[in-house]
C-alpha cells in the first residue's frame, strides 16, 4: 500500500500517527543513508550509531516537518550534520595508526594490509579489491566539504541544487567543490588507471 | 547521473574512475538498534495522534499567539507611538486654527448667556456687548471669567446690571464713524491718558484698527492693556518709527482700507446679532429679542427693517 507513496506523503501520514508509514521510510532510506555515513566517516560502528541517531532525529522532528520540504533533503541534512560533528570530534583525537584495525571486528585488516603493493594483482577479484580500497582511501583523503559533495553526487545521484540545500551553500560552490574533488581523485588514482581499465 | 551534470562529464579518465566507485558495493546496516528505533517511532506516533485529536486552538487564541510574538509587539508599539504623535500634531494644529479663528471672529454671544439672574444679567450683558474691533475693555465683573483668554477680540462690559436691556454699544456708530474719519492716537498712550486729550498727529495705518476707541465715551479705566488684541499693541518706538516713515498717500490708502474693514466687520456683527435674535425669538426669549433688536437697529437700521421687523416670531416679541 505504502510502497508507491512519496516520502513526503509518508511523512505526513506518520505525523497523523501511522507507524507503518515510518517503517516504509526506514526501509527505503536506511541502507543509502548508512552507506553515505559509512563512506563519510569510514567506520562501520560509528556509521551505525550515526544512522540510529539520524532516524531518531527524524522521529523527534516529525511533528515540525512541513509537506513542502523534500524528505531526502531533510534526512541527508541530518545525516550530514552528524557526520560533520563526528569528524570534528575525531580531529581532536590522535590519527589512526596504520597498524590499528580498520574496524572493531577481528576479521578486518589494517590500513597497511590495503595499501597497494608493488606487484600487480594476479586475478580480477584482487584487482577489484585493491581498486576499491584505493578508492576508499582516495575518498577519505578529500576534505570534508569535497567528500560530502562527492558522495551525494556520485553515490546518491543528487542534483547539485539539492546538495546545495543539504550543505547550505550556493549551488556554484557545490559545483566548485565537486570539480576540486574530482581533480584530487584523478591525481590520487592516476597510477591505478590501468587497474581501473581492467576492472569490470 | 543526474541530468544537471555540467562540464565534469565527458572525461574518459573520469568515466573510468566512476566505473570503479560505482562498482563498489553498498553495505547493509546491521539490525542493531532497529527495535529501539521502531519503539521510539511508535511512541511518537501515538503522541502525534493524540495531539491531532485534541481540539485545535480557536481563532482568538491564534490571534493572541500571533500578537505575543516580539516582532508584532514591536510593530504595534511603533504604530501606537506614531499614531499618538499624529493625533497630538493634529490637535495642536486644530487648536492653533481655532485660536486664529477666535481672534479674528467677533466674540460669540451665546443665547443662554441671556438668561436673567443676578449674576446672569452681568454675564448676559457681557456676552451681548460685542466690541468693535480694536475696542478694549477689561470686564470688571465675574463675567470676565467666561471669556476665553484665547479670544483676543476684546469685549466691552457695561458695569450697569441692566446693560442687557440698555445696550452699552449705543455710542458705537459715532465711535466707528470717528475711527473712519480720522487716524487715532496710539492705543498704548490711550490707555494711560485721560479721554480728554486731543488726538496726536496722524499715525500709521497699522494702528487704525485699534484706535476706534478714541471716540468711545467709556472711561479709560475700564480698559486694560491685557485685553487688547496682541496685534494692536505695538511698542511705542515701533509705532513712532513706522509713523514717521509713512507718507500722506499711504495714510489715505490705509484709511480707505480701514473703512472697508470696519464696514465688513459691522455687517458680520449685525448678521450674527440677527441670527441670535432669531434663535432667541424661536425660543420665546422676548427679553433677549428686544435687547438684540435694539442693538441691530442701532448698528444697521436697514438690516433691522429687512430682517427683524419682517420676521414674524421676532415681531411677536417686539409687540
Amino acid at each position: 500500500m505504502f510502497n508507491e507513496t512519496a516520502d513526503e506523503d509518508l511523512m505526513v501520514m506518520y505525523q497523523k500517527g501511522e507507524v507503518r508509514a515510518f517503517e516504509v521510510l526506514l526501509s527505503r532510506h536506511r541502507k543509502p543513508v548508512y552507506n553515505f555515513i559509512l563512506r563519510f566517516v569510514g567506520d562501520k560502528e560509528t556509521a551505525e550509531d550515526l544512522l540510529q541517531e539520524a532516524f531518531m532525529r527524524v522521529i523527534k522532528g516529525a511533528e515540525a516537518y512541513k509537506r513542502q520540504a523534500k524528505f531526502t533533503t531533510w534526512l541527508y541534512t541530518i545525516a550530514r550534520n552528524l557526520c560533520v560533528d563526528q569528524t570534528r570530534r575525531r580531529k581532536h583525537r590522535k590519527h589512526a595508526s596504520l597498524d590499528a584495525p580498520m574496524d572493531s571486528s577481528d576479521e578486518s585488516g589494517t590500513l597497511m594490509d590495503v595499501l597497494p603493493g608493488n606487484e600487480m594483482a594476479s586475478d580480477r577479484k584482487s584487482v577489484n579489491k585493491q581498486l576499491h580500497e584505493t578508492m576508499q582511501r582516495a575518498i577519505a583523503s578529500l576534505s570534508d566539504e569535497q567528500r560530502e559533495v562527492f558522495l551525494m553526487r556520485e553515490f546518491l545521484d543528487m542534483p547539485f541544487k539539492q546538495i546545495a540545500d543539504v550543505v547550505g551553500v550556493p549551488e556554484n560552490t557545490v559545483k566548485s567543490r565537486m570539480r576540486y574533488a574530482l581533480e584530487k581523485l584523478r591525481l590520487e588514482l592516476d597510477e591505478y588507471k590501468e587497474l581501473a581499465k581492467a576492472a569490470p | 547521473m543526474p541530468a544537471d551534470d555540467d562540464e565534469l562529464e565527458g572525461d574518459d579518465k573520469l568515466t573510468a574512475m566512476r566505473s570503479v566507485w560505482l562498482s563498489m558495493r553498498d553495505e547493509e546496516p546491521s539490525d542493531k538498534g532497529l527495535a529501539a528505533l521502531m519503539a521510539a517511532a511508535r511512541e511518537k506516533a501515538g503522541a502525534m495522534k493524540d495531539a491531532e485529536a485534541a481540539p485545535s486552538e480557536s481563532w482568538w487564541q491564534k490571534v493572541l499567539a500571533v500578537f505575543r510574538r516580539p516582532p508584532v509587539l514591536a510593530l504595534a508599539s511603533v504604530a501606537i507611538l506614531v499614531s499618538g504623535a499624529l493625533v497630538i500634531a493634529n490637535r495642536s494644529d486644530t487648536m492653533a486654527v481655532d485660536e486664529k479663528a477666535a481672534s479674528r471672529a467677533p466674540a460669540p454671544t451665546s443665547a443662554p448667556a441671556l438668561d436673567h439672574g443676578a449674576g446672569g444679567q452681568q454675564a448676559g450683558s457681557a456676552a451681548l456687548d460685542v466690541a468693535a474691533p480694536g475696542s478694549a475693555s477689561p470686564p470688571p465683573s465675574s463675567a470676565a471669567a467666561t471669556v476665553p483668554e484665547a479670544t483676543t477680540e476684546p469685549r466691552v462690559m457695561s458695569p450697569d446690571k441692566n446693560a442687557s436691556d440698555a445696550p452699552a454699544v449705543k455710542p458705537r456708530p459715532a465711535r466707528e464713524k470717528a475711527a473712519e474719519r480720522r487716524p487715532l492716537a496710539d492705543p498704548v498712550k490711550k490707555t494711560e491718558e485721560p479721554p480728554a486729550p486731543p488726538p496726536p498727529p496722524p499715525e500709521p495705518v497699522a494702528e487704525a484698527t485699534v484706535k476706534t476707541d478714541a471716540a468711545d465715551g467709556r472711561a479709560p479705566a475700564t480698559r486694560g492693556p491685557a485685553t487688547k488684541p496682541p496685534q494692536t499693541e505695538p511698542t511705542a518706538g515701533g509705532i513712532g518709527a513706522t509713523s514717521s516713515a509713512m507718507t500722506d498717500g499711504e495714510s489715505m490708502g490705509a484709511d480707505v482700507k480701514d473703512k472697508d474693514e470696519a464696514t465688513s466687520a459691522r455687517q458680520s456683527r449685525v448678521l450674527q446679532l440677527v441670527k441670535q435674535c432669531e434663535s432667541a425669538a424661536a425660543r420665546g426669549d422676548c427679553a433677549a429679542v428686544k435687547a438684540l433688536a435694539a442693538r441691530i437697529r442701532t448698528e444697521d437700521a436697514s438690516a433691522y427693517r429687512a430682517r427683524v421687523v419682517k420676521n414674524a416670531s421676532i415681531a411677536r416679541c417686539l409687540e
